[in-house]
């Protein structure tokens, strides 16, 4: 059976999904490890500030990321997806409205990483790598958070999310050379131009997983688009990084 | 105009039939769905809840057509499901539930939404545990909070799959009294094992078998089947088709009765036994 458009109720849900995402506690973990991190590193007075700022909220990805998985779950842990099947709202909106939802995290994270930043800023020398890096982590946490909806909706287990956050972790040595490791999530670029890259490749992600999670079970017009842009922008700026 | 029609409705999974050339028009009213398990009343609630669409055959929900997707939508604002197994999340609160499937009922505004969710739990009696978390909740009270969400935006149609399955007498009595007392009056359309929830609520009962309606009236008509066909005897009698000692230590017996047994009046329950044909030998002694 054919999706219908958005109804009235979408915004109400963005809000609801929103406040439970920003509140739950997956996500407050991420936040305190973050915090705990940045703490410790600032404390020892690391001369290279950003990349210590970087490590301490990039954790909260995979938090997050679980986190939008769970959420996602919740009708197949509950076993009402029959139950709300017979209300108006069709799935891809509630997709849509959480994925939407994603953005209150974002913005929280957004608020405590520029407070931190602004304060190693008065402590140390930032420069135009440092700061690149940095604000590419609300996009980090967009795309993993994306992707933490789309594992739900084609693999609805609860243990995929988690097995993957483990592996994001183990996956990013942080002295590797490697130029593909720059393409890894979690991981960070230690030139300029590669750290620009990364900005559209993260957005392409976040675009190319929220394509994904709103293809199931149906594709529809928004979801193609999103994929298609998604996997141009990962592309193109994967190719510009790896020449 | 019927609330829910069905015409020649057809449903297989696999190979197995579920429905076979289903034909029925619901009028507002409390309709009682019996029939024994994998009869295919489940197939029937699920597709009149638009959850499910037939392989044959044609169903028209409150005058629209649940195959096009705007009017399945128009269908589904006017409609309350309670499915046979309801899910919760259980970490939510009463509240916080029924509030969630209100905004997926596309009643959007904040204040209304909020004093709609109020008044269905207040008429489930549900309003003191509102702000409780439904892991604690009871069973009869996860049953009621399973209506409550159902009757958000007072539905033209209320489809309730076993609804009173697992609940106390007490609870039964409780549920029965709220489906019969409805404000808005809707077609209620209900499936039960329970032949005295039928006899108590509902004006109408159709009895699906093998996916096929046997019977389609009143509970006193579908009573009324079984005239002269159930009798009362001090010791069990091999002719009867089904037969299982009463409370008062008496016989009761359903099939041919024989010429010189007494015939006493039949129930609906006695009915169902005969049209069902159940083997249930409750030869207790």
């Amino acid at each position: 059976m054919r999706a219908v458009s958005a109804g009235p109720g979408l915004a109400q849900l963005v809000l609801l999904e929103g406040r439970r995402l920003a509140l739950h506690p997956l996500f407050l973990a991420g936040v305190v490890v973050a915090a705990g991190g940045c703490a410790a590193f600032l404390a020892r007075g690391w001369s290279t500030s950003g990349w210590t700022v970087y490590a301490g909220f990039a954790l909260m990805a995979p938090f997050t990321m679980v986190a939008t998985n769970v959420v996602t779950l919740r009708d197949h842990r509950a076993d009402t997806v029959e139950q709300h099947e017979a209300l108006p709202m069709p799935v891809s909106t509630r997709v849509g409205a959480l994925l939407t939802a994603i953005l209150a995290p974002t913005l929280l994270t957004v608020a405590g990483l520029g407070a931190v930043t602004a304060y190693a800023a008065s402590r140390f020398a930032l420069d135009e790598v440092d700061l690149l890096v940095l604000a590419s982590l609300p996009l980090i946490m967009t795309a993993l958070a994306a992707l933490g909806v789309a594992l739900a909706r084609w693999m609805p287990s609860a243990f995929v999310a988690p097995a993957l956050a483990v592996a994001f972790y183990f996956w990013t040595p942080g002295d590797d050379p490697s130029a593909w490791r720059v393409l890894m999530p979690l991981n960070s670029a230690d030139d300029t131009g590669a750290a620009v890259m990364r900005l559209p490749y993260l957005l392409g992600l976040t675009l190319l997983f929220a394509g994904a999670a709103l293809a199931q079970p149906q594709r529809s017009r928004t979801s193609v688009l999103l994929a298609l842009v998604g996997a141009a922008l990962v592309t193109l700026s994967a190719a510009a990084v790896l020449t | 105009m019927s609330s829910l029609s069905l015409e020649n409705v057809g449903k297989k999974f696999g190979s197995t039939p579920a429905l076979a050339g289903v034909r029925l028009e619901v009028e507002p009213s409390v309709t009682g769905l019996l029939g024994p398990n994998g009869a295919g009343k489940t197939t029937l609630l699920r597709m009149a809840a638009t959850v499910l669409a037939p392989d044959s055959g044609r169903i028209r929900i409150l005058g629209r057509d649940p195959a096009h997707p705007h009017e399945r939508v128009e269908i589904r604002r006017r409609l309350g499901y309670v499915p046979q197994e309801p899910g919760f999340y259980r970490n939510f609160t009463a509240f916080d539930f029924v509030d969630y499937v209100a905004v997926l009922k596309d009643i959007a505004e904040r204040r209304r939404r909020h004093d709609e969710v109020r008044k269905v739990l207040d008429y489930v009696g549900l309003r003191d545990h509102a702000h409780q978390r439904i892991k604690a909740l009871s069973g009869g009270m996860r049953q009621r909070l399973a209506l409550a969400q159902a009757l958000l935006g007072d539905p033209e149609l209320l489809i309730l799959d076993e609804a009173t399955a697992g609940l106390d007498p007490e609870q039964r009595l409780r549920f029965r009294e709220m489906i019969s007392v409805l404000p808005q009056r809707p077609t209620v359309l209900i499936s039960t094992h329970q032949t005295d929830d039928v006899s108590a609520l509902c004006q109408r009962v159709v009895v699906l078998i093998a996916g096929t309606i046997r019977f389609d009236g009143t509970p006193a008509e579908l009573a009324a089947t079984a005239s002269d066909r159930v009798w009362v005897d001090a010791d069990r009698d091999e002719r009867a088709a089904v037969s299982w000692r009463t409370s008062a230590g008496q016989f009761r017996h359903i099939g041919e009765r024989p010429a010189d047994a007494q015939s006493v009046t039949p129930t609906v329950d006695d009915a169902y036994l005969l049209l069902s044909g159940a083997d249930i030998s409750a030869r207790s002694s």
